[in-house]
């Protein structure tokens, strides 16, 4: 291993640590309750925030016309109409930030209607961390391996 | 000209590996399919087809989007084909089969194959205006036309004119102007399709550079006595970069000496070459990645606000929120200065730092112009991962509309009323994470020789990228965090 492998670990491990640490906990289990409304084209609120392990339940209204409420990851696939209240419980079983999607066509911008349900590991997205982690060094490892390349061409 | 001996492991080791270029007119096949006059009108014209079934469909059929042919077949089918598959492997393909400026072309040749005897253009035949022969005209037009993509991926109406104005002004255009000025100075498509095709899988390029200098006839750009040249106002032989060549294979057939190469390549070749760079051309490159963010948080985010702008139809349903217009101004704005002014403003700070690092006595200019095409891949990878989950999540929509295209209620096919399920959600964002490393690798991989063209002395080149991977490694980490943040 050389000089800059070895600078290569040392800027992968901030990241890495507490990655490989939070993966390894064992979740705590935490019933949440949220208000969400549907109306045309999103949900209110937007995201909601979970650890994985907690039971979500979901108070759904409709503003305005009959929406869904779909999270193809979780197994949760529910409607509702204008004026009327649906109770959906579920366990965030997986991590990662899933797309909550209506299941019903409701307008013009239908397909767009999107909201986000995140699913952290005591407190941290570990998908998008993880990510970053990955993607930056791809980045760092990319530079050393193509900047090195060309050098050991001209020698 | 006799066949090379050729294996399909050779074919898919150039093609997917590639290990070394492979000239596609090598097997018979491909070159008398290339060579064959009827070629480009005999894949044209079912397209044609299916694009007047898109127009009428955005006239007539339902004003549902979802429900509506013209909306899912161009929004989901052919933008996600176009996006994930055509350009990054084969370049311009699309322009070969475009409907767009089939009337004109037609028109100008005054027929559908053949190059008649005593043969002579149609219409004025005048070169485009110099002071807009550049793609500044296809960058504002693009804009404009982008700054309405809320209403025009769901508003099936929208779709229908859109397509049908870029028709008629493909059409007419081509009775004032030389051959195809419409794809090359106007088409808003034509724009990023050029751009990303520098990072294409294939190319078309004069075998021998020294036979075309010397041949006199230059049948490739002025045409035979069977073939009209190329339409695209490029001399082929003389082609170094795929920007502006539609792929419609007219030199391929004018050639006397069979001197041109349909060529299976590295993907990014393109990116080093040096001749045609110019600000326009990387202010495409600047226009598409901040609107890859935008378009992405717009369409595919949980900000239902966001999208509240983007909708200058909308009618406000909460206390604080702007009515369509107030809030369409800000999304114009957004996107307007997003594109013109904050993503390149942003890298121009980035290629400053990277000039002082190094203290190099190049021009911000060129470091802002050479540097801008390592842009290209991250670009292309994110729009990639937008429009991965456009196919994954909406599949259900096209067979629907295959069965019923109008939204009439007819079943043709029986698929009209298979339920709505996305397939593989789950690997969505994975598939958009590894887009985007793959992305940076190559933007990092040609960043690097770019930085090594601009600064001669190599340890000055790798500093000077520091800053440049930096600001890759950045938008890397936005596209992620907006798929999965």
């Amino acid at each position: 291993m050389n000089k800059r492998h070895l600078i290569l670990l040392l800027l992968s491990l901030p990241i890495a640590v507490p990655l490989f640490t939070s993966i390894s906990a064992q979740p705590q289990s935490t019933h949440r309750y949220f208000n969400v409304t549907a109306r045309q084209f999103a949900y209110e609120p937007g995201t909601i925030v979970v650890n994985q392990g907690d039971i979500v339940t979901v108070r759904l209204r409709s503003a305005d016309v009959t929406h869904g409420f779909y999270i193809a990851e979780l197994g949760v696939n529910e409607t509702v109409s204008f004026g009327e209240e649906k109770i959906i419980t579920f366990v965030a079983e997986k991590v990662g930030a899933f797309k909550i999607r209506c299941s019903v066509t409701c307008g013009p911008l239908h397909p767009f209607m999107v909201g986000e349900l995140i699913v952290e590991q005591k407190g941290l997205n570990v998908v998008f961390i993880g990510s970053t982690a990955i993607i930056i060094l791809v980045g760092v490892v990319s530079f050393a391996l193509i900047g090195k390349k060309r050098v050991k061409v001209e020698q | 000209m006799s066949s090379r001996s050729w294996s399909v492991k050779e074919l898919l080791s150039s093609f997917l590996l590639h290990r070394k270029e492979f000239d596609l007119t090598d097997i018979g096949f491909f070159r008398r399919l290339f060579k064959h006059r009827a070629f480009q009108w005999a894949v044209i014209t079912p397209n044609l087809l299916v694009f007047v079934i898109v127009v009428w469909a955005g006239f007539v059929g339902t004003p549902v989007g979802n429900m509506n042919f013209a909306v899912v077949f161009v929004w989901i089918v052919w933008w996600f084909a176009l996006m994930t598959v055509l350009v990054p492997l084969f370049s311009r393909l699309w322009c070969l089969i475009c409907p767009l400026p089939a009337f004109g072309d037609w028109l100008q040749r005054r027929g559908f194959i053949r190059r008649a005897a005593n043969f002579k253009w149609f219409g004025w035949n005048k070169p485009w205006p110099s002071p807009i022969k550049n793609l500044w005209p296809v960058n504002f037009i693009f804009l404009f036309i982008a700054t309405f993509i809320v209403l025009l991926t769901t508003r099936p109406v929208v779709t229908g004119i859109l397509l049908l104005s870029l028709f008629v002004l493909g059409t007419l255009l081509a009775l004032p102007f030389a051959k195809r000025a419409f794809c090359r100075y106007v088409c808003p498509v034509g724009g990023f399709l050029g751009l990303y095709s520098m990072f294409a899988a294939i190319e078309i390029r004069p075998k021998d550079r020294t036979l075309c200098e010397h041949h006199v006839a230059k049948e490739c750009v002025r045409g035979s006595d069977t073939s009209f040249g190329c339409p695209w106002l490029i001399y082929p032989g003389g082609l170094e970069k795929n920007n502006y060549c539609g792929l419609c294979m007219e030199c391929v057939k004018a050639c006397p000496y069979d001197n041109l190469a349909v060529r299976i390549r590295r993907f990014g070749k393109d990116l080093l070459v040096k001749s045609g760079r110019a600000l326009d051309e990387v202010y495409k490159a600047h226009i598409m990645l901040a609107l890859a963010v935008i378009y992405i948080a717009i369409t595919q985010g949980p900000w239902g606000w966001l999208r509240d702008w983007g909708n200058v139809f909308y009618k406000p349903t909460y206390d604080f929120a702007l009515s369509g217009l107030q809030g369409f101004a800000l999304h114009a704005t957004l996107v307007w200065s997003g594109a013109l002014i904050i993503a390149p403003g942003i890298f121009y700070l980035f290629c400053s730092a990277s000039r002082a690092l190094v203290k190099s006595a190049a021009s911000i200019k060129k470091i802002f112009i050479d540097f801008s095409y390592s842009l290209i891949p991250i670009g292309l990878a994110g729009w990639v991962g937008f429009s991965t989950p456009i196919i994954f999540i909406n599949w259900s929509y096209v067979v629907n509309v295959l069965s019923d295209p109008f939204g009439w209620g007819w079943d043709l096919l029986g698929t009209k009323y298979i339920p709505w399920k996305p397939i593989f959600p789950e690997i969505v964002p994975y598939i958009q994470i590894l887009a985007v490393a793959i992305g940076l690798i190559y933007s990092i991989k040609y960043g690097i020789e770019l930085s090594r063209q601009i600064f001669e002395d190599e340890g000055e080149a790798l500093k000077a990228f520091i800053p440049i991977a930096i600001f890759l490694m950045l938008v890397s980490i936005l596209f992620i965090w907006l798929f999965v943040g």
